[in-house]
């Protein structure tokens, strides 16, 4: 359903509302990347495996949350995920 | 011949702990065949002096009271033997890295007019604190390079520098023989730098020599107290101010004003921040407007705050005295924005030609200056009237060389970049397709694209759904809509073995650039601006098929022409570079070496201030 406000004051509080939001999706994949990071190979891996509908996928975009929205991230924690999600070699 | 005797002079006040910490790690990483430690207690009233004559391998200089941090490491320098250099090293430095004496020793003696050497400094928590220091005319904040950046081994390379901290700063006995020891116009705070720009006048460069780092715990003697600390700080200052503002106002030698965009995550506004740092190096005094705005193509304002010392300083000087010579450094379709009485419109595009209202704008400037013989090309064909400069981009090779730590793939797994925004320009499909035929899943090889799109009406998850690739092809990872600050962008590069940039047009190919300067090898489409900096002996060039017309969104395309990368020769050289590891390597060796010798922004910077002297 969808809602049109024409309100100004109404309109402040959902851009407010919508900015808080952005803030806690950023919070929480910032908390995802590092738990993930610090999970072991297998553990991480196991993980992905688990909720993956593409296991037979050469790539995987589970984690995948379409949208225009861009999340700063460190290179080593990013890395090291993607390394762990990668699709295992050993399954072709 | 015998290396030359050094003193390491360490200065105590109180905080026995911090001492102890520093000698024990000194004793423990340090050759002292060719050197002596002197410790001076400035007076302390805790353990320290009791425990320091408890160390036969120290000699100790005992000052009865605190006499300050010039005046006490005087006392050092003055107790050291006169034939030997002398290294200040601050009690609160720790010591971890083997023949971090002798490297600075060599550094120091690499030649004549080498007269002090610093070093990279981290924090315990592993962040760089400390590369070098520079202070602008403007605000007499004395600043540290690469402060507070998570530490990938930037700054590895011995460079020169305005100044160091001297946390750690070995110094040639020539120097001290010159100018004396610390200026003591000064009690804390400045003398550094004050002792760097005098050895300068003297005629002794100042490096920074990126091969050591030692940690630094900050704990100065007045950080408790923040009172005495602004007391001394401000003092300091004054005294500092007034010794060197004409001085330092005199390095400037050219003036321009340089309209442009810094705040946003755009190719000019990162290529923006580097030029602006180089030329401020090299002399030419820039004032820095936003170009954008409302009532422009991009009507977006910019955020006032650049996150950086040195970029907010060149934003604050406009509203100054407007120098003569102004640059728009943007689209074609912001020239006419240009505030100077001599006008520059600095531009780029990655098409074979520019839009007429470009032509219109640029005509309109006393001069155009673009980065490429392609592009300039590409004007003068479209009908442009007045002078063209090529005056090329550059990279920051303190941030991309081969020796910036990566996180290599454990399953070693050979590894192809591509990173790019998602759109028509860079071939995207043809990249994920032909990777995913060209091998298959058992392959040890991976592809990891770094994605970005930020325009909502694009679904890229379905776009790659789309391209219906197989299970048993080559596996390829990505990172979607990942943004990573730029201090650590190399080592996004330096956990890859291949850099691909197999799009149809490039204005210069930043990302590119970058790669190669980080080592790696490249495969890159055989047309447009890159060629500037590309050829086969340093990256593998990608044929194409032919020119094909522009189809993109973008306006500015429409009527020119791209190329067509053929797909079958990128699964050639897939093929070909994992199948020769070692040329591919010796290409991505050779691509690093060429950045770093011609490539980098000081050049570019140069090629401006030589282009502004012409223009007087």
């Amino acid at each position: 359903m969808t809602e049109t406000v024409s309100d100004d004051a109404e309109l402040d509080r959902l851009r407010k509302e919508a900015a808080e939001l952005r803030d806690l999706v950023r919070a929480l994949s910032a908390a995802l990347v590092r738990a993930t990071a610090a999970l072991p190979l297998d553990a991480a891996l196991a993980l992905a495996r688990s909720e993956s509908a593409e296991g037979a996928a050469p790539f995987r975009l589970t984690e995948w949350h379409e949208g225009i929205e861009v999340t700063r991230g460190d290179v080593a924690s990013e890395m090291a995920l993607l390394w762990k999600r990668l699709p295992p070699r050993e399954n072709a | 011949m015998t290396p030359r005797r050094a003193a390491i002079v360490v200065l105590c006040w109180n905080r026995w702990e911090l001492t102890r910490r520093c000698l024990e790690t000194l004793k423990a990483h340090t050759d002292l065949a060719n050197a002596e430690v002197i410790a001076v207690d400035n007076g302390s009233t805790d353990e320290t002096p009791a425990r320091l004559a408890e160390l036969p391998w120290v000699r100790v200089v005992t000052n009865w009271e605190n006499l300050g941090y010039v005046r006490g490491n005087n006392a050092g320098i003055a107790a050291a033997p006169n034939d030997a250099d002398v290294v200040l090293l601050n009690n609160d430095v720790e010591v971890h890295q083997e023949g971090w004496l002798d490297t600075l020793r060599e550094a120091a003696h690499a030649a004549p007019d080498v007269g002090i050497v610093g070093c990279r400094l981290v924090l315990p928590d592993g962040r760089l604190l400390h590369a070098g220091t520079y202070v602008l005319p403007d605000t007499f904040w004395g600043q540290q390079i690469g402060a507070l950046e998570t530490d990938v081994n930037q700054y590895a390379r011995t460079r020169d520098v305005e100044g160091i901290v001297f946390a750690c700063a070995y110094v040639r006995r020539e120097v001290i023989a010159k100018i004396g020891g610390l200026s003591e116009k000064f009690r804390s705070y400045f003398e550094d730098t004050d002792f760097c720009l005098r050895a300068k006048e003297a005629g002794f460069r100042t490096v920074v020599c990126g091969a050591v780092t030692l940690v630094h715990h900050e704990h100065g003697s007045t950080s408790d107290q923040p009172k005495t600390f602004e007391t001394l700080f401000q003092e300091s200052r004054k005294t500092f101010r007034g010794l060197w503002e004409k001085k330092l106002e005199a390095r400037y030698r050219h003036d321009v004003t340089w309209q442009s965009i810094l705040n946003f995550p755009t190719g000019y506004a990162m290529s923006c921040r580097e030029i602006l740092r180089a030329c401020d190096a090299e002399g030419v005094r820039v004032s820095y407007e936003y170009v954008y705005g409302p009532g422009t193509p991009f009507p977006v304002r910019e955020e006032e705050n650049a996150r950086d010392y040195l970029l907010n300083v060149l934003t604050a000087r406009r509203g100054g005295r407007r120098p003569d010579v102004a640059v728009v450094y943007g689209q074609g379709d912001v020239f006419d924005r240009n505030k100077g009485r001599h006008r520059i419109g600095y531009t780029m595009l990655e098409v074979d030609g520019f839009p007429e209202e470009w032509v219109r704008q640029a005509n309109g400037m006393d001069e155009v200056w673009v980065p490429s013989a392609f592009n300039r090309d590409g004007f003068l064909g479209s009908g442009l009237k007045k002078p063209v400069h090529v005056m090329p981009l550059g990279v920051d090779v303190d941030h991309f060389h081969p020796a910036i730590r990566g996180v290599p793939n454990p399953g070693g797994d050979f590894v192809f970049l591509a990173s790019f925004e998602w759109g028509e320009r860079k071939r995207a499909d043809m990249i994920l397709k032909v990777f995913n035929q060209t091998f298959r899943r058992k392959d040890s090889v991976v592809l990891v694209c770094k994605i970005i799109n930020v325009n909502k009406a694009t679904n890229v998850r379905a776009q790659i759904d789309a391209l219906g690739l197989s299970a048993n092809g080559g596996r390829i990872a990505f990172l979607h809509n990942k943004e990573f600050p730029y201090h650590q962008l190399g080592a996004l590069y330096r956990s890859a073995d291949c850099y691909v940039s197999a799009g149809r047009g490039e204005g210069w190919d930043m990302p590119l650039m970058e790669a190669m300067a980080c080592g790696l090898p490249s495969i890159a489409t055989d047309w447009g601006a890159h060629q500037e900096f590309v050829h086969d002996g340093i990256s593998y060039p990608l044929g194409i098929r032919g020119l094909v017309p522009a189809d993109a969104r973008a306006p500015y395309y429409k009527g020119f022409r791209w190329a067509d990368p053929d797909p079958e020769h990128l699964a050639h050289l897939f093929r070909h570079v994992v199948e020769h590891h070692d040329e591919a390597a010796g290409k991505g060796r050779r691509a690093a070496a060429e950045m770093a010798a011609k490539w980098t922004w000081d050049h570019a910077a140069r090629r401006i201030a030589k282009r502004l002297e012409a223009i007087g």
